[in-house]
């Protein structure tokens, strides 16, 4: 059974819809700027992918902007414009045969947070009961399921920084289980003060070091950290006959994922790499594919010096000689770090991609890791190329690695 | 590529931290003699609150279990999944050097992750405004993810890793989905379960939310006041007939179906139609291709809210009709309190020992009934009687409902 992509919805620092992320992304603007929502004087890092002029007043009430978290309004945001992108508002399926997936393993740690500081300083039996439910990491899912009627599964993946295609992984399995004919996947990330400040002091942002100069350059030497970003992208899954009948509108193929687990705890530079090639290459292989045929990589380098060294020879490694003929994006450079959305974001421009025959470009290294020359995608007004599959990697910190191949469908 | 659906999945071990028993056994002894595990909350200073009572753990020493891991490393979810592992593991005779030769991997739920490490790190900066000295430990320490990647650490599993986050129906969720891969034979064995650790934000939420006990959990009884929040961790050895079969395992039960439904209609109370809960009890027998008559006992989600117990019971007697009379249902959170993302899991984990076994823990805490609850909840004392299959909820905020169907192996060799 096929699965297809018939609709999405995005909301990124590049832009409050598809398009203008997606075009955005093409001219390599930057939407990493200083940060609005706190003071960042006393701090090294000041840069941020924030959704600045995000109006939830457009997808809801003004009683609803109030009680519900920034995470649940960007992610209905994303969900209602993905619902109507695939014109799922006039399909014939019944609720039960609708469902929701996402991502969010740090996305309700604002409510959280905010609801115990009110707690130790009001009280206990002072603080708000609808906040409380906000807290619930699938507050966001649930949310969804409600203002869609949706009945068939609503489920809440909680993996880090591949939860976004993990929630597509576990989507595309039950609909190939035939147990639902459309779900919505997807993730989404809030930025805030107490995932800043809680990033900051790992040391894990760009710039937290004395001396070291803020930026988010994937794959370059001179990469010295993350810089955090916010973003939700809603990808609409669908069984590819079902999909053909109500006579939707088919984006892409979803043709296969793999998945690998080695922490990146472990000291051997080498368990990563093959862990990292283990996962694209069981995504490469369940797709029918070989490397040859994969038209574009979107990797998930986010400016970590290690992560982004041993992606960088996991490509390699199972690319060839291949890797000179196969362009490689990093769409972090632009959007940041953007935690549970970040892979769903990524899954998105890819999908983009096989539409328009466009790549992202990444600027270009000015520096490489030695023994890492691939073929980064070069900032150019010609950024066209034939690409009928993307690899879209995804890896968290804590070492999980998924990789999904997006085709063209045909 | 089609699904190949060709796998009879059976669980091989059980791992338990409950807060009436730590291990399969103790906690079993104590299930199936109505042991209540309540008592004053000792976690967080609890004067501030007007309720105290909890189901904590409380005798859980993590160095008896000789894990490789400073205890300091990771969070109490962690290693309360990583002992119930370790206990697992041994009970399904997997070496260390099996875990190096097979596909496996691991599945868990959890509704709060590592919110006692969170909580730990934020009370004093909370209380004294200063925010901006949070941990250097709150990123690597507190996220949902955190579990499954210090286990598979830990453990050096290197197969598919999940975690959901499906709240208090979590842990069937993660069940479910290693059931699955099993199933399509994408591997070979899982290690499936869920965990949770107290917390006192939850604790604060449920008491503003009023839908905590003061005294007891009373599942089913017509003076019922609502939960009784509690912690701990079930694990489940899921794998093939074949491989377990051949490697002469201890076999529990068999999985035969998964049922997952949503309400669409609160994000706090169920459908009071129980329309959800009934899908999903009805989805989970289609995919075991058995009739309502098939069930014998239902190990029920039987929270002891008011609202929960009186509509999983309509939704039991909507979908089984007469048979809703026959068959035993019981609820284990009178003992245990609710273990939030552990839930299903130990009720999974029990429900594998009825089959096994052939007695029914009680519902305890059953002293009065009510007219809206009028099934055999098995009160107060256990039942001796042949259960050869059991269905096993776990329903959640957000309107999440899943349900498990478990069948008796029938040349059991659970030792």
């Amino acid at each position: 059974m096929r699965v297809v992509v018939t609709g999405m919805g995005v909301l990124s620092p590049l832009g409050l819809d598809l398009d203008t992320f997606w075009s955005n992304l093409l001219k390599g603007v930057p939407g990493l700027k200083p940060i609005s929502i706190f003071d960042t004087s006393k701090y090294r890092c000041k840069l941020a992918g924030e959704i600045q002029d995000f109006d939830p007043t457009r997808f809801v009430n003004k009683k609803s902007v109030k009680k519900f978290d920034r995470i649940q309004l960007l992610t209905i945001g994303a969900a209602d414009m993905a619902w109507e992108n695939a014109g799922l508002n006039l399909s014939p399926y019944q609720s039960d045969e609708l469902g929701i997936v996402l991502g969010s393993t740090y996305g309700s740690y604002e409510s959280v947070t905010d609801f115990y500081s009110e707690s130790l300083k009001e009280g206990p039996i002072y603080v708000s009961p609808i906040q409380f439910s906000n807290t619930v990491i699938n507050a966001s899912a649930g949310r969804i399921a409600i203002r869609f009627k949706i009945t068939g599964l609503c489920s809440t993946i909680a993996t880090g920084e591949t939860s976004g295609i993990d929630a597509m992984s576990y989507a595309y399995d039950f609909i190939r289980a035939g147990k639902c004919k459309a779900v919505m996947a997807g993730a989404g990330n809030s930025f805030y003060k107490a995932l800043f400040m809680g990033f900051y002091h790992t040391g894990k942002l760009s710039g937290s070091k004395a001396g070291e100069k803020e930026s988010c350059s994937p794959f370059d030497s001179k990469g010295n950290g993350i810089v955090l970003g916010e973003g939700a992208g809603i990808i609409v899954l669908e069984n590819l006959e079902d999909a053909k009948e109500r006579g939707a509108h088919i984006l892409a193929e979803v043709k296969g994922f793999g998945s690998h687990f080695t922490s990146n705890k472990v000291k051997n530079d080498q368990e990563i790499i093959d862990s990292a090639a283990l996962a694209m290459r069981t995504a490469i292989e369940e797709s029918g594919m070989q490397p040859g045929d994969i038209s574009l990589i979107s990797a998930s380098a986010n400016s970590t010096p290690r992560t982004d060294r041993l992606e960088a020879r996991a490509i390699k490694d199972v690319f060839g000689k291949e890797t000179e003929n196969t362009p490689v994006t990093a769409i972090k450079s632009m959007v940041g770090e953007c935690l549970d959305a970040s892979a769903v974001l990524q899954a998105a421009a890819a999908v983009c991609s096989t539409r328009d025959n466009r790549v992202p470009p990444l600027p270009n290294p000015e520096q490489p890791f030695s023994g890492c020359d691939l073929n980064y995608a070069p900032r150019s007004k010609n950024n066209r190329k034939q690409i009928d599959a993307v690899l879209v990697n995804a890896f968290s910190c804590a070492g999980k690695r998924t990789s999904v191949v997006l085709s063209k469908y045909r | 590529m089609t699904l190949n659906i060709g796998n009879r999945v059976v669980i091989t071990g059980i791992g338990i931290i409950s807060p009436i028993g730590i291990g399969k056994e103790q906690f079993w002894q104590a299930a199936i003699s109505g042991k209540c595990g309540v008592e004053v909350i000792e976690s967080f200073d609890i004067t501030k609150f007007r309720l105290n009572q909890g189901c904590e753990v409380k005798d859980f020493c993590w160095e008896e279990f000789a894990i490789p891991c400073e205890k300091s490393q990771i969070g109490r979810a962690s290693q309360f999944t990583a002992a119930a592992v370790k206990m697992s593991l041994e009970n399904a005779a997997i070496s260390e050097k099996d875990v190096k030769n097979m596909r496996l991997g691991i599945s868990l739920g959890t509704a709060s992750g590592e919110i006692q490490e969170l909580e730990r790190i934020c009370h004093p900066l909370f209380k004294n405004n200063q925010e901006e000295k949070i941990d250097k430990m709150l990123i690597p320490q507190v996220p949902s993810n955190m579990i499954a990647a210090n286990v598979a650490r830990i453990f050096n599993i290197k197969g598919p890793n999940m975690v959901f986050a499906n709240a208090c129906a979590a842990g069937n969720y993660a069940i479910g989905y290693a059931y699955n891969l099993i199933r399509q034979e994408r591997t070979d064995l899982m290690i499936a379960g869920g965990a949770d650790s107290f917390s006192e934000i939850a604790f604060t939420g449920f008491c503003r939310m009023n839908t905590v006990a003061p005294d007891l959990c009373r599942p089913f009884d017509k003076n019922r006041k609502g939960i009784i929040p509690g912690e701990g961790a079930g694990i489940v050895i899921l794998e093939s007939l074949d491989s377990a079969l051949s490697r002469k395992a201890p076999i529990y039960a068999e999985i035969l179906g998964c049922g997952i439904s949503c309400d669409g209609y609160h994000t706090t109370s169920p459908d009071p139609s129980g329309k959800g809960m009934v899908s999903a009890m009805e989805k989970a027998l289609v995919e075991a291709g058995l009739r309502p008559e098939d069930i014998d006992y239902i190990s029920a989600h039987g929270t002891g809210t008011p609202v929960n117990d009186r509509i999983e019971t309509l939704a039991i007697r909507t979908l089984f009709k007469d048979h809703a009379y026959k068959l035993l249902v019981s609820s284990i959170k009178g003992m245990i309190g609710h273990t939030m993302g552990a839930s299903g899991a130990v009720g999974a984990a029990a429900s594998a020992l009825v089959v096994s076994r052939n007695i029914v823990p009680p519902t305890i805490n059953l002293e009065t009934k009510d007219p809206d609850c009028d099934l055999d909840y098995v009160p107060n004392i256990k039942r001796e009687k042949k259960i050869d299959i059991v269905m096993n909820n776990a329903f959640a905020f957000g309107g999440e409902n899943t349900s498990l169907i478990l069948r008796k192996y029938p040349d059991r060799r659970e030792s």
